[in-house]
């Protein structure tokens, strides 16, 4: 039983050795401004060892570097979903979209992460609650509040989960232009166009087709390859 | 027949070429050559033939033909046939000469070429390392040979490592046709060669008064051990030849159909120098340098950072540039390792040759480090150590320290934190990318939410069935605190069950008084939930005295547990079970 739970935890660490050099050799192409080199030296690493904030925000300095506005804003995104309140992908992600001629977009204070946990530990907190309850007997005004108290964030943590679900159809425009049709089809002349950056959302998928909601309320359906989802599938 | 044919032909080619305007074009290759080399000279006249005297005297020069070649063209008819003679040209001494024009024609159809000049230099400059002389040709012997091959070595004694420029001479003499079937080998394997060119450099020298094709390859060859070694090169040639052996020739039975349709044959020769005595010396274990790798040669170093002035979180590049003359493949840096000033990354190393021979240049060694705190850094110096072969001893370079402006970054980065600074102004901010973040930090699977992820739910679940019992076992409780008679009825029942599974394993002991005990217990907490009395309080008088003669089957059950117990009485098995049928018939119908 041990030995193969030492493999597993030798392997794990190899991984993560390598993955580490990986970025290093990563961080020195992008020092010396081979920035293509650079991004694929730091999506190599996100393939062996998974995402990490400093991963994906040098990924997304590299693609700026590189002229690739919208997967620059992309994992800039990307990186916000797992660090929210930090101030340098704010920054970047500003100047980037700034550049791609896109508005600002406040980040939120928490991530959904954030409020899955926070709505996990209320949960925690109240069933606490109750096991102090069965142990103790006794049920006084400071239990209820106890209860109370959590129960309110709960509810708010949910409410707020429940705000941003649709978020998980967010995509970014990687693509220079990407034209979008009326249908599922190319035959037609596209009824606009979307800009390199862009953020829209997936509303269906057809074939090779996704259909899209611009910011402007704007639908049309556009070719995978110009989008990508900033949650993974 | 076929001979008057071809004559008749050459006849009607030569007439139509006379008739034409003469034209004369030299040229000569190279311009200039050292003293003891040959430049080639090539007159080439069209429209006029049979003035083979043409060259002039010129002082100093000696003119030598090796060739002649005619071509024939035809233009509306008229057939021009142009001739081109081949000189090697040698001098006897440097200088300076000019070839004055040549004349071919005479009277209004009389052409000149224009004058060329051929610079002769009395020997090279001398580089770093000394490579071969050319005047080394003038040992070179053919010994009667139409091909040979000749090693040119500057010393036959060095060290371990040290990287010795070589010329290969390939000397074929001018009527010999040959073609290369390989790159130059060395017969020793205690020996490496640099790479060689597949084209090496073609010119022309007198070789015991034979002009010779000369074939030469730059390169450098180093010992790999300590020793004496014979040192010497093989190269792999076709030479071509005419076939002989062919025979009867039949129809084409003349000698000129052998050349006109080329049978020739190719053979395989292997050229050899004579093999060289080399002695190959180790390099000294005394006073080496921790730090030498094994670079032989003469070098010196340089190093610089730019830019000076940088954000903390941005990279330089620190440059440490090696130049000179050695084995530059066992050239290495000490390169800066990371402090709590600098986080460093590997350098990349690049290597300019400024020879063919690439025994001489620069070799760069460019590596990326990101300042992680304010304020000026140094960059300490730099050594180098290498084995210097003249001077037999080694040699340590050291760059000289480099500093560093680096100012505070706009933003904080991962690792760098706890420097705690003023806060850069807003329009700083927004014109530049933050830096990149240096270490890589807590890596996640997957970027989907929490709350999407089969582990998470699951955990909170749990959570929730936990809250979920607790409360109804909290509502139950507090409905039972608030009725006495339900409370009773709870208890009651759980008593009874209690009884009836003591019943049960009675039955199967055959144990008549704990039996019976229970039964009348059992009987006793149904009795006393419905009459609300204390169960213990249920006796067979109050039994006998509240049932008005009814109930003989409750009575039978009391009776027999006091039989049962006050005389120790044993009953069968089958016995109890009867009874316990009685008792839960009783119990059901009290229910």
């Amino acid at each position: 039983m041990k030995t193969p739970s030492l493999i597993i935890a030798a392997l794990a660490l190899l991984a993560a050795v390598e993955a580490h050099a990986e970025f290093d050799q990563a961080n020195a192409a992008f020092a010396e401004k081979r920035y293509a080199a650079a991004a694929s030296g730091y999506e190599a690493v996100i393939r062996r060892q998974g995402f990490s904030v400093p991963v994906l925000f040098n990924l997304a300095n590299a693609f700026y570097c590189d002229g690739k506005l919208g997967r620059a804003i992309l994992n800039y995104e990307r990186a916000q979903l797992l660090a929210p309140r930090a101030a340098d992908i704010d920054r970047n992600l500003s100047v980037v979209r700034r550049k791609a001629g896109l508005a600002d977009q406040p980040a939120h204070w928490l991530s959904s992460n954030e409020l899955s946990w926070l709505a996990s530990m209320t949960l925690g907190f109240i069933a606490a609650g109750f096991l102090f309850r069965q142990v103790t007997k006794r049920a006084g005004l400071a239990w209820r509040g106890w209860i109370a108290v959590n129960a309110c964030v709960l509810l708010a943590a949910m409410i707020a989960l429940f705000l941003r679900f649709p978020q998980g159809d967010r995509a970014i425009v990687i693509a220079e232009t990407a034209p979008a049709y009326i249908a599922p089809v190319t035959v037609t002349q596209p009824i606009f166009t979307l800009t390199e950056g862009q953020p829209v959302s997936i509303r269906k998928v057809n074939g090779d087709f996704l259909l899209v909601e611009a910011g402007d309320g704007r639908r049309g359906w556009v070719t995978p390859a110009a989008v990508e989802r900033v949650t993974p599938m | 027949m076929r001979h008057i044919t071809l004559i008749g032909l050459l006849a009607l080619l030569a007439q139509s070429a006379l008739a034409a305007k003469p034209e004369i074009a030299v040229s000569l290759e190279p311009k200039q050559i050292a003293l003891g080399e040959t430049a080639q000279l090539t007159v080439t006249v069209s429209g006029a033939l049979g003035n083979e005297g043409i060259l002039p005297d010129v002082d100093g020069l000696e003119f030598t033909p090796t060739g002649r070649s005619s071509q024939y063209q035809s233009i509306n008819g008229e057939v021009e046939e142009s001739q081109s003679l081949v000189y090697l040209v040698t001098a006897t001494h440097a200088g300076s000469f000019t070839i004055p024009a040549l004349k071919v024609g005479s009277g209004h159809d009389a052409v000149s070429s224009s004058p060329v000049v051929l610079r002769v230099t009395g020997s090279g400059s001398t580089p770093a390392l000394r490579a071969p002389s050319v005047r080394d040709d003038e040992r070179v012997s053919a010994n009667g040979q139409r091909a040979f091959l000749h090693l040119v070595t500057p010393k036959r004694e060095f060290y371990v490592g040290e990287l010795v420029p070589v010329e290969i001479k390939a000397y074929f003499r001018a009527d010999v046709s040959a073609a290369l079937n390989g790159l130059p080998q060395l017969s020793s394997d205690a020996f490496t060669m640099n790479r060689l060119d597949g084209k090496p450099s073609q010119s022309q020298a007198m070789v015991d008064g034979q002009p010779y094709v000369v074939l030469t390859w730059t390169t450098a060859l180093s010992a790999v051990k300590a020793g004496e070694y014979s040192l010497a090169v093989e190269l792999p040639v076709l030479v071509r030849t005419q076939d002989r052996s062919r025979a009867p020739r039949g129809f084409f039975d003349d000698p000129f159909f052998d050349d006109f349709f080329g049978r020739v044959v190719e053979k395989p020769v292997t050229l050899k120098t004579e093999p060289d005595a080399a002695k190959v010396l180790p390099l000294p274990g005394e006073n080496r340098p921790a730090d030498f790798t094994g670079a032989v040669g003469r070098f010196e170093i340089t190093a610089e950072a730019s830019p000076a002035q940088i954000t903390v979180g941005d990279p330089i590049t620190l440059r440490l540039r090696v130049t000179g003359a050695g084995n530059f493949d066992r050239v290495s840096s000490s390169q800066l390792t990371g402090s709590s000033d600098w986080k460093t990354y590997k350098p990349v190393a690049r290597f300019e040759p400024s020879d063919s021979a690439g025994s001489q240049g620069t070799k760069t060694f460019e590596q990326a480090a990101v300042p992680t705190q304010a304020g000026t850094r140094e960059i300490p110096a730099l050594s180098f150590s290498f084995f210097d072969p003249e001077s037999r001893q080694y040699v340590t370079r050291h760059t000289a320290p480099v500093s560093v402006e680096v100012a505070q970054g706009a933003t904080p980065s991962a690792v760098m934190r706890h420097v705690t600074t003023p806060k850069p102004k807003a329009n700083e901010q927004r014109s530049k990318l933050a830096p990149n973040r240096i270490e890589p930090g807590r890596f996640v699977s997957t970027l989907r939410p929490l709350f999407l992820q089969p582990w998470f739910l699951m955990m909170n679940l749990v959570a929730l069935a936990g809250i979920a019992v607790a409360f109804i076992s909290f509502r139950r409780r507090d409905r039972l605190a608030r009725d006495p008679r339900l409370l009773r009825a709870s208890l009651a029942g759980r008593a009874i069950r209690e009884q009836l599974a003591t019943m049960a394993d009675a039955v199967q002991r055959t144990e008549a008084v704990i039996f019976f005990t229970a039964a009348r217990c059992a009987l006793q907490h149904r009795l006393g939930e419905q009459w609300n009395l204390p169960p213990e309080t249920i006796t067979l008088a109050e039994i006998k005295a509240r049932s008005n003669g009814e109930a003989d089957e409750l009575r039978r059950v009391f009776e027999m547990a006091d039989r049962v117990a006050y005389s120790g009485e044993s009953l069968p098995s089958a016995d109890l079970a009867y009874w316990q049928t009685i008792v839960t018939k009783e119990l059901e119908r009290l229910k």
